[in-house]
């Protein structure tokens, strides 16, 4: 049995130039949370359309669920298996009120009317857009559209959600609801992929996927993949700054972890540190 | 000194007489000086953005008075399209602004609204392009072949090929990668240093600002919460976070540092200074 | 500013009239127009003008917003009133000059302003009261039985839909090129026609990349979304359930226009 997502040697170009993906093999379990982390034309957006056949392997191949992306039979299987939300809150957006919005899936898929109703309100609801169900998108703030676009994805009840560069357009409010829904999402037992440039988000994630020129460098947990801080300044990403504190720490002989990512843990950290001294 | 930038009382309301009315700034009273580099900061719909349009006359204040070095903006005799290349503002996603076929035309855009002759306007472009860090082989690309952070810096570049004296730039880095990113503030901070201009950049993001700017300015609910120098302002680290401000991660590990009891400054915000900090509150290097 | 144009604005509530079934909205407003266009005698014209402020008010929509709408038709108004008042045939009330004023002139301007007038807010109340996806849901309802003679009713549902949903962002946009360019010190308000035609290519240039680019993300997003391009198996989210108050209304409206062709028969005061 293969994994629920599943890219065997695929490798992607447009043209004959040069390839955007290079021999990528990766899967991913059901139930994962899958942050992939990459500076922008590292690929990761690419990949990302690959799981719900938006974009065909050039060569290789890729299955989700066991179903091959590149079989034309397969696409509706797929579509309805793999959500995705894209990176302009308002290109995805068809609907000029809130709750029909949410429903364009239900109603292409010829879901009747009062079981659409009762998703539509479930979907919103778990996104917390609830009582705007009866607003124009337009009047919407850029993280509440992007929250309307997840919960009409939710409504498909998808076992997969690709978010792709999801909070690139965002305010840092907007950023935190939209991680902290893709979080719950997952909890519930939704497979999250989550394409980013933001580490502070890639942090949150169970695995941590580092794409560069097309090729995966880092795979791992984000306390492995963090770790990594060099290589990750080399290829034009960050680490977060409770990280960075850790490396200089270490470099004045301070005995501290590498591995801290958050706030918590940082302080968690300090704490100690802090502690000891005041007991010495 | 005359400041070069200077409001009275300056108030603007969206769709006066509407049902859709809102007050989006208010008894804002700035000075702002040549040569101080300013980061503008606070939540969507504080007033970031109807602020910094008034500093060029796109915008025109629904009450109260804009100085340009000393002038009224709105007066009679005063010329706006002058305003506009003396005050460069770059709008938040700028490459949305591209038409032109090739790179150099779209930067020779300002310079020959401004009347320029044809040779200055040759050495505005090499100039402009020098400062966004592209070298002159991009000047016959069509600008829509480009990525989009070079895009983001031929844009910038058409407003820096003016020359203004204050250049006002809306979240520069909005949507790019740390490297685009950090490419950027670096090219701004250079070009101000070279041209000694008034530099005003907005941005949500408060580690970009802090990094570049020497004042900042915290807008809140349309109104002016704090106009001081960076150190000053990270002062009142928790009051900026109460106000839902993104402060750097590092400020909020030792704002809760310092509510569990311990001595240690809350106004860090860089991952240096945190460094210090503990060395410090540990005594000695820590060996 | 651009964005302050009210292109078929929707005003959202709660009222008797917003709560419609909007194919019984859109047949009203047909038969009302028709309506308007048959009656002649003051007392019918008196009868619906008193019905349509009656509706009006029904709307829970200020008057102003509806007279609102006028502005744009002002100078035809006058203009049109004024041909009617000068160029009629009949009694001359008084004359001067080359103009001769007939009472029956007088009566035909009154008439005409008092039927734009009418046929303005009555139209405004149909976009008013009907957010336009319901609209437009309520005209591919009525107009479905086209597709059995193989007219694309589903796909121009959809694409005025999205036509709808898509003005007020262009707008928005428009306005922040305009905006942009303006910082670059591009002139749009003095010059001859030529100069300002050639002006508007950085607005307009930016302005379609961008369409495209939307149109080009929107129809990925749509696809991701199990739309096949076809309304065969499709459902609807909105649905028409004709209740007491659309039959009543009907039935209302319907007497009202036979209570006013009666009384397009009674002439009063010799009107």
């Amino acid at each position: 049995m293969s994994a629920l997502i599943e890219f065997r040697n695929v490798s992607f170009r447009y043209t004959e130039e040069k390839d955007i993906l290079k021999n990528i093999s990766l899967s991913v379990e059901a139930g994962d949370f899958v942050a992939v982390l990459g500076h922008n034309g590292s690929g990761k957006s690419t990949l990302a359309k690959h799981i719900n056949a938006i974009l065909l392997p050039t060569e290789g191949k890729v299955t989700v669920a066991g179903l091959d992306t590149s079989a034309e039979d397969n696409l509706p299987a797929i579509r309805r298996k793999a959500g995705m939300v894209f990176q302009n809150p308002d290109n995805q957006i068809i609907a000029t009120m809130v709750e029909e919005d949410v429903a364009f899936a239900l109603e292409n898929l010829g879901v009747p009317h009062d079981e659409m109703v009762k998703r539509v309100d479930e979907a919103l609801d778990s996104v917390g857009m609830l009582e705007f169900k009866k607003y124009a998108t337009t009047k919407l703030s850029g993280g509440q559209k992007q929250r309307i676009a997840i919960a009409g994805i939710i409504a498909m009840r998808p076992d997969i959600i690709v978010f792709d560069e999801p909070t690139a357009m965002l305010d840092p409010q907007g950023r935190e609801d939209v991680i902290n829904i893709a979080k719950k999402l997952n909890e519930q037992g939704i497979t999250v992929i989550y394409i980013t440039h933001y580490m502070e988000e890639a942090a949150q994630a169970k695995r941590v996927v580092v794409l560069n020129d097309g090729e995966i460098l880092l795979d791992g947990t984000p306390h492995y993949v963090f770790q990594n801080a060099g290589l990750l300044t080399s290829v034009g990403l960050d680490v977060p700054q409770s990280t960075s504190l850790m490396f200089l720490l270490r470099s004045h002989g301070i005995k501290v972890p590498l591995a801290v990512l958050n706030e918590d843990e940082c302080v968690s950290v300090l704490s100690d540190i802090l502690t000891r001294k005041n007991q010495a | 000194m005359e400041p070069i930038l200077k409001t009275e009382n300056l108030r603007y309301v969206y769709g006066a007489d509407t049902p859709f009315e809102k007050v989006a700034v208010d008894n804002i009273n700035l000075e702002i000086f040549e040569d101080e580099f300013i980061g503008v900061i606070g939540r969507t719909g504080s007033g970031k953005s109807t602020l910094i349009q008034h500093f060029n006359g796109i915008l025109r204040p629904t009450s109260g008075t804009v100085f340009y070095n000393g002038s009224d903006c709105w007066a009679k005799a005063f010329s706006r399209n002058a305003l506009r290349f003396n005050v460069g503002l770059v709008f938040q996603y700028p490459e949305y602004q591209l038409f032109e076929e090739t790179v150099e035309k779209d930067i020779a855009f300002g310079p020959s609204n401004m009347g320029l002759p044809a040779d200055e306007i040759e050495k505005r472009i090499s100039d402009s392009l020098r400062f966004v860090g592209l070298d002159d082989s991009v000047r016959k690309s069509s600008p829509f072949e480009l990525s989009g952070g070079q895009k983001r810096r031929i844009a910038i570049a058409g407003i820096m090929a003016m020359n203004p004296r204050v250049l006002i730039l809306d979240e520069p880095t909005a949507g790019l990668d740390p490297r685009g990113r950090d490419e950027i503030l670096q090219r701004i901070s250079e070009y101000r240093s070279e041209k000694k201009s008034t530099v005003i950049i907005v941005s949500h993001n408060m580690e970009d600002i802090s990094r570049v700017c020497s004042k900042v300015l915290v807008m809140r609910k349309g109104q002016v919460e704090m106009f001081a120098p960076v150190n000053e302002v990270f002062e009142h680290s928790e009051e900026l976070c109460s106000m839902g401000l993104n402060v750097p991660q590092i400020t909020r590990v030792f704002i809760s540092l310092k509510e569990k009891g311990f001595d240690v400054p809350s106004s860090v915000y860089t991952p240096a200074q945190a460094c210090d900090a503990v060395i410090k509150a540990i005594g000695g290097d820590g060996t | 500013m651009i964005k302050d144009i009210t292109i078929g604005q929707y005003f959202p509530g709660d009222s008797v009239i917003h709560r419609l079934d909007p194919r019984v909205k859109i047949v009203l407003v047909i038969l009302y127009i028709a309506f308007l266009f048959i009656i002649q005698t003051a007392a019918a014209y008196l009868f619906a003008l008193a019905v349509t402020f009656f509706f009006v008010i029904l709307t829970k929509i200020p008057l102003k917003m509806y007279l609102r709408g006028l502005k744009p038709l002002l100078f035809i108004l006058i203009f049109t009133a004024f041909l009617n008042i000068f160029y009629s045939t009949g009694d001359p009330l008084f004359q001067f000059w080359i103009f001769t004023v007939t009472a029956q002139g007088i009566k035909n301007a009154v008439f005409m302003i008092l039927r734009i007038f009418m046929l303005v807010i009555s139209t405004s109340m149909l976009t008013y009261t009907t957010s336009p996806i319901v609209l437009t849901g309520g005209l591919e309802r009525l107009l479905s039985p086209l597709s059995k003679i193989r007219l694309p009713v589903h796909e121009f549902s959809m694409m005025m839909t999205i036509a709808l949903r898509f003005i007020p962002t262009l707008l928005e946009e428009t306005d922040k090129i305009m905006n942009a360019q303006k910082a670059r010190g591009a002139d749009f308000e003095t010059g001859g026609l030529i100069k300002r035609a050639k002006a508007l290519a950085p607005i307009l240039i930016p302005l379609f990349i961008s369409a495209f680019r939307r149109a080009d993300d929107l129809a990925v997003a749509m696809e991701c979304r199990c739309y096949t391009g076809s309304g065969e198996g499709r459902t609807h989210f909105v649905t028409y359930s004709m209740s007491a108050a659309d039959y009543i209304s009907l039935v209302i409206l319907f007497s009202v226009i036979a209570a006013a062709i009666l009384l397009n028969f009674v002439t009063v005061m010799g009107f």
